[in-house]
């Protein structure tokens, strides 16, 4: 579903992220996990084809994000960490300019109503989103990348703002999504979460993918918080 | 005192995108600071130039009467109307609108510094605005009349000091009042938008009362100015009214600032408080195109930020009027068609419909939820023609509407009647262009308050140092090059038709690299 081969970020003659492989099968949720600073977040970026890269290839459902930035997008849906929205628009708004975007015609109102009901602001969809708590924004984000039914779902911390509830049924809709064969590669400083969640993890530190796999194989008999203290202490 | 200067130090950083641009990349930095300089430029040339022209224009009344030297506190006068206009709709924004005054109220400072700092920083740049204004008056002052004694130079300086404080006190006011009748509402972006529309043309439509356009004249324009804003006659002849002027200037603006200041937060809170909304009922919808979607989200953008739409609608709504008025005035005067008066025409349309495109901020305003179009299936490019055709929609209709019902009125012949309206369609689509190159070139992506890109960005003044220019090589090329004026106007169609072409196939080909690149 998605493929980073040798994946390299520049940013002037400092490099973010250095030669990154790795690999996103369908029915697979991933963890993406580092420090800060780590190359996450440039990494994600590239995925989603919000920045640019010189060197390696990215391929979304065997297309690349680089020649065909388009049709990839159609492919997955993108969360970031900060929910950026419009604030000019009321939430419903907001939901229908997105199915717009990615031509939704069947049933929309229905998948609308019924993720506004899951996450519990359906009441306050008729609102502009610029009265909306962080909480609230990132459940409308979440809805928008859902609306769409995407094969593949990109999320930056997504639990980030989420109330208990909220972060249950996320986990549970990621499952379910993987259980239909779609993908899921996200990264999260919540390692509890990530080791429950996730069938493999990447541990980025400094540009450099340092241990990826099987979260049983790689942490053992110990913990995910563990064996991530030990990589990011470690010189 | 410090909280104070730290403020507006804060704010300084974010004027212009300035600390942005010092502490970019190398290649950045070098375009960023030629951006910067230009718009420097742009705007001492353009300010200063307005300042001196209309002092000429001013001081032939008063060379008659030998009372020259009333033309700098007329000039004063002036740029205090003027100043008045370009900022009274941008306070809610300012004091209210700032994404940073949750951040700023947790810290130690006073709530009074705080909205100190941003009402100080409003009269700092209605100051600039004075100041280059009345530098260039002074020139023309000088070149016309004798030097100007010692204390009236000081006189000078201290008229200038406080000059921006009694329109920006009335700013506040009237941003006050606006605010607090729009908080009732739940949709209070469009009450405001709707009450400082009203706002805006009412003043200028009191300005205009009673004015008989077909007795014009420069003194009655004196007149005039001195019937909206009396307060600043003698001041540079006679102490005592500066003084009073000075006395008027002070004590409102500290009145202002301080009622403000200390019910900051009451209104702040007053304006934050979100209306109970009744229980949200999900209506069937079947949704619209891409292109429409896109379209749809840029108008209601424009139509939900005051500042944005009064900016972009001033060109148009001048311009109509201009065009409108022009043939009705020369009728009026018991003149009709004659091709020598047709040059107004190329000028009118390219200052009025390229000075303030839709598209000279509408890529900044993106801001942080850019990442939305980034990561969605659109190509930049379409979003790049949504840019134009939105602007279209606002500038090149006027444009053709203004210059053909204008040509018709004044019973211009067939052929300069397609003409002008041609002129008026490539003249709005090359300005339409020339902002949104600008703001591919200056991209102003973090911003705090919409006031910060559409009124202090680089790419909006190198539109309007654009829109200036190409208005000055129109009427030089119309006045000095000897050739029929319809035959210039037609040279004028074809540059300004081959110029739009080239830049938008320029937008085409590089604007996704230069959002690659710039943002």
């Amino acid at each position: 579903m998605l493929e980073i081969k040798n994946f390299t970020k520049t940013y002037g003659d400092f490099k973010a992220v250095d030669a990154l492989n790795l690999k996103v099968n369908a029915g697979e949720i991933y963890g993406f996990i580092g420090h800060n600073g780590a190359g996450k977040s440039t990494t994600i970026k590239a995925i989603v084809g919000a920045l640019g890269f010189e060197e390696g290839e990215i391929l979304i459902n065997g297309k690349s994000i680089k020649d065909k930035p388009t049709e990839c997008k159609k492919d997955f849906a993108y969360v970031p960490d900060n929910p950026d929205i419009y604030d000019h628009l009321t939430g419903v708004q907001y939901l229908n300019f997105i199915c717009d975007i990615y031509k939704v015609k069947a049933e929309r109102t229905k998948r609308i109503e019924e993720l506004a009901t899951l996450f519990g602001i359906k009441d306050n969809l008729g609102d502009l989103t610029s009265s909306y708590s962080h909480g609230m924004k990132q459940k409308l984000v979440l809805i928008s990348a859902l609306v769409h039914n995407p094969k593949l779902l990109v999320l930056d911390e997504p639990f980030v703002g989420l109330d208990p509830v909220a972060s249950h049924k996320l986990k549970e809709i990621m499952k379910e999504i993987c259980a239909n064969g779609g993908a899921i590669f996200f990264s999260s400083h919540v390692l509890e979460v990530v080791e429950k969640l996730c069938d493999r993890v990447g541990i980025i530190k400094k540009g450099k993918l340092v241990k990826e796999g099987v979260v049983e194989d790689l942490i053992g008999d110990e913990s995910l918080e563990r064996l991530f203290l030990e990589i990011a202490t470690n010189e | 005192m410090n909280n104070l200067l730290s403020l507006l130090k804060v704010q300084f950083a974010s004027f212009l995108g300035l600390n942005k641009i010092l502490h970019a990349p190398k290649g950045k930095k070098i375009s960023g600071v030629g951006g910067l300089i230009l718009t420097a430029c742009a705007f001492a040339f353009g300010a200063g130039y307005i300042g001196f022209t209309y002092a000429e224009m001013f001081a032939l009344p008063s060379l008659s009467t030998g009372n020259v030297i009333d033309v700098l506190p007329l000039m004063t006068s002036l740029s205090c109307i003027v100043s008045f206009f370009l900022s009274f709709y941008t306070v809610i924004a300012l004091l209210f609108g700032n994404k940073d005054y949750e951040f700023l109220s947790s810290l130690p400072i006073k709530t009074n510094d705080i909205v100190f700092s941003r009402i100080i920083f409003i009269c700092l740049q209605d100051f600039a605005f004075t100041f280059v204004i009345m530098v260039g008056s002074l020139i023309k002052y000088l070149q016309i009349a004798p030097a100007l004694a010692v204390e009236q130079y000081l006189y000078l300086v201290i008229m200038m000091v406080v000059s921006p404080l009694l329109p920006v006190a009335i700013s506040v006011v009237l941003g006050v009042i606006t605010y607090l009748i729009s908080s009732r509402f739940k949709k209070k972006n469009t009450v405001q938008t709707f009450i400082m529309l009203i706002m805006v043309f009412g003043f200028m439509a009191l300005g205009f009362s009673g004015f008989d356009m077909t007795s014009f004249s420069y003194a009655t324009m004196v007149s005039r100015i001195y019937f909206i804003y009396p307060i600043a006659l003698k001041s540079i002849t006679e102490w005592q009214s500066l003084l009073i002027y000075c006395l008027i200037n002070v004590l409102s603006f500290v009145g202002v600032a301080t009622l403000t200041a200390f019910g900051y937060k009451w209104l702040n809170t007053i304006g934050k408080t979100n209306k109970k909304s009744k229980a949200f009922k999900l209506s069937s919808y079947g949704g619209r195109s891409q292109l429409n979607a896109l379209f749809v989200r840029e108008v209601k953008r424009a139509f939900s930020d005051v500042n944005y739409l009064i900016n972009m609608i001033f060109g148009p709504i001048l311009g109509l009027a201009g065009l409108i008025a022009f043939p009705i005035v020369l009728k009026s005067m018991g003149m009709g068609y004659a091709e020598e008066l047709i040059f107004i025409y190329p000028l009118i349309l390219t200052f009025t419909f390229s000075l303030t495109p839709a598209t000279n901020c509408s890529l900044s305003l993106e801001g942080h939820s850019f990442w939305i179009i980034r990561t969605s299936p659109i190509s930049i490019k379409r979003l790049l023609n949504v840019k134009l055709a939105t602007n279209a929609v606002f500038f090149v209709v006027s444009a053709f509407v203004g210059s053909l019902v204008s040509t018709i009125i004044l019973g211009a012949p067939y052929y300069v009647v397609l003409l002008i309206t041609g002129f008026g369609l490539a003249v709005s689509c090359l300005g339409g262009e020339v902002g949104l190159m600008m703001n591919l070139l200056f991209p102003h992506m973090d911003w705090k308050s919409t006031v910060e890109v559409v009124k202090r960005s680089v790419s909006v003044f190198l539109t309007m140092l654009f829109s200036m220019s190409y208005t000055g090589l129109c009427f030089i090329f119309l006045n000095f090059v000897e050739i029929p004026i319809v035959i210039g106007i037609a040279i004028l169609f074809a540059v300004t038709t081959i110029l739009a072409v080239v830049l938008y196939a320029l937008i085409m080909k590089y604007g996704e690299k230069l959002i690659a690149l710039k943002i």
